[in-house]
């Protein structure tokens, strides 16, 4: 499959790239490790006239902790997010996210962390080639007026987030660093995500994703992913979950849950928040009354846009939700990072 | 579409080429270089069959542009032996008959050759979770794994 012509520009700092953005601006794409904007360029679904390679910027290739912040430049590459000893120990959930993203010789050397948290949305009718999708009609997502994936069409599109490292890193609470010419701002990362099928980014065409800043976590705190998918590597997720627990001796004093892969925009599960707060650490009934909450608020989302049935995944939605929450409690509990537990 | 410099090391030989800005690396590999061992699978980074190495990582040839590569080294599976001896992981699919249409496999040799470059005594573990993305539709993979085994048993030589 030959790709599209475009022009490429490497520049050699942030300014540079910055400045091109600025002057080519919706024609522009940037260039990380290609593995979500090359296929799509492949497919005719992304034709950017400029490729802006990100490669050689030393601003976005940081990886450190500060304070008691661990910072990731957008262009940190996932072997080296996973080979970073600070992760393994005290972040344990965001090193599992990043473990099952893709395969080995895809995530390790080539894929970063910007371009998990900045891929497209997808679908199944959406993400094929141009002679599968002139079978059909136009969709939303492609410009057109219709959606495949909702039973009797629908004027939104309803597209899935598929970003595995979203989840657990929302649960934690990370923000992130968007720049452009005109300055920059700093954004909880559940708000670069805008719930739009068509555009489910919330970056300005002259806007770039520069680095990603998560929280400590502090004593009591566990945090766990989990991932639903066929096959162990290159594959999308049914359903995902990001989640965080904090304990103060028996008892649970605050829980995140954020499930993937269900809707336009990973899904915050704040009724999950309000029922285990308070509760002890080792209320069964707590942990299955949140996984029923996130399948319920999940439920609502779910369309015909995976190649799984939709019933199933909505049933899934409970069961990776109380995986991920009871892993991170156990952690909470513990206080062990990945390499201790395993 | 203008080209531009592209200066590239592949199996050792260094390379000053002009190249367009949407050939892949896999383009730039069989067609420009005629090393055809890497193979076009899919095109979408799915199968594996087109891994080579960039300095000593595998990557997916067919989603690296050729000018993502530049100033890298690149190593395909015709630069494996050397001197005319095979590699020993080479040897290792041959006795192994971890080796059926052969389409796969010189991704799968990159994957595992970077994998033992890495971690030269890598487990059954590690290895299955390197070779964990690529595609044999042969289906043969138990012995694909049994020969990468053996090549770490076998005391592989690092080059």
């Amino acid at each position: 499959m030959r790709l599209p012509a475009f022009a490429y520009e490497l520049p050699r700092d942030l300014d540079e790239a910055l400045e091109l953005l600025n002057t080519h601006g919706t024609g522009c794409k940037i260039l990380a490790g290609g593995t979500d904007l090359l296929v799509r360029m492949k497919q005719g679904l992304a034709s950017p006239s400029h490729l802006i390679s990100i490669k050689a910027l030393p601003e976005l290739a940081i990886i450190r902790e500060s304070g008691s912040l661990l910072r990731i430049g957008a262009a940190v590459r996932l072997a080296d997010i996973l080979t970073y000893q600070p992760v393994q120990n005290r972040w344990p959930g965001l090193f599992e996210a990043i473990t099952s993203i893709g395969a080995p010789s895809i995530q390790h050397f080539t894929g970063t962390i910007g371009g998990n948290l900045c891929q497209d949305n997808r679908c199944q009718f959406y993400n094929q080639s141009n002679f599968f999708r002139r079978a059909r009609q136009t969709c939303n997502k492609a410009g057109g007026k219709t959606c495949f994936a909702w039973e009797g069409g629908s004027d939104r599109c309803h597209s899935v987030c598929q970003s595995d490292a979203a989840p657990v890193l929302i649960a934690m609470d990370a923000s992130v660093v968007v720049k452009s010419k005109k300055g920059q701002r700093t954004l909880p990362l559940a708000e670069l995500y805008s719930a739009i099928g068509e555009r489910p980014l919330t970056l300005a065409e002259d806007e770039i994703l520069t680095e990603i800043n998560v929280p400590g976590a502090g004593p009591g705190t566990g945090t766990a992913f989990e991932k639903l998918a066929y096959r162990s590597a290159i594959d999308y997720s049914v359903v995902s979950a990001g989640a965080l627990v904090q304990t103060d001796g028996d008892q649970i004093v605050q829980a995140r849950l954020v499930i993937g892969a269900v809707a336009r925009a990973p899904l915050t599960i704040s009724a999950a928040e309000r029922i285990l707060t308070g509760r002890p650490a080792g209320d069964q009934q707590a942990v299955d009354d949140a996984g029923r909450a996130a399948m319920s608020a999940a439920e609502a989302f779910i369309a015909n846009n995976m190649a799984q049935p939709a019933n199933y995944r909505i049933q899934m939605v409970s069961v990776i939700a109380k995986r991920a929450l009871k892993r991170a409690l156990d952690r909470a509990l513990s206080g062990t990072g990945i390499t201790e537990v395993e | 579409m203008k080209r531009l410099p592209l200066e590239i090391t592949v199996n050792g030989e260094p390379y000053s080429l002009a190249v367009e800005p949407n050939r892949t690396l896999l383009e730039l590999l069989r067609d420009d270089l005629d090393l055809t061992g890497a193979k076009e699978g899919c095109g979408e980074g799915v199968c594996g069959a087109c891994t080579v190495l960039m300095d000593g990582n595998p990557v997916r040839s067919c989603l690296t542009l050729a000018l993502q590569a530049a100033g890298s080294h690149i190593t395909t599976v015709e630069g494996l032996a050397e001197g005319g001896e095979l590699d020993p992981l080479q040897q290792s699919f041959i006795d192994h008959g971890a080796v059926q249409c052969g389409f796969c496999t010189s991704g799968m040799l990159m994957t595992a050759k970077g994998l033992l470059l890495r971690e030269p005594s890598a487990g059954h573990s590690e290895i299955r979770r390197a070779l964990s993305g690529h595609v044999c539709r042969c289906t043969g993979y138990t012995k694909i794994a049994e020969a990468v085994e053996a090549a770490v048993d076998g005391s592989l030589e690092e080059r």
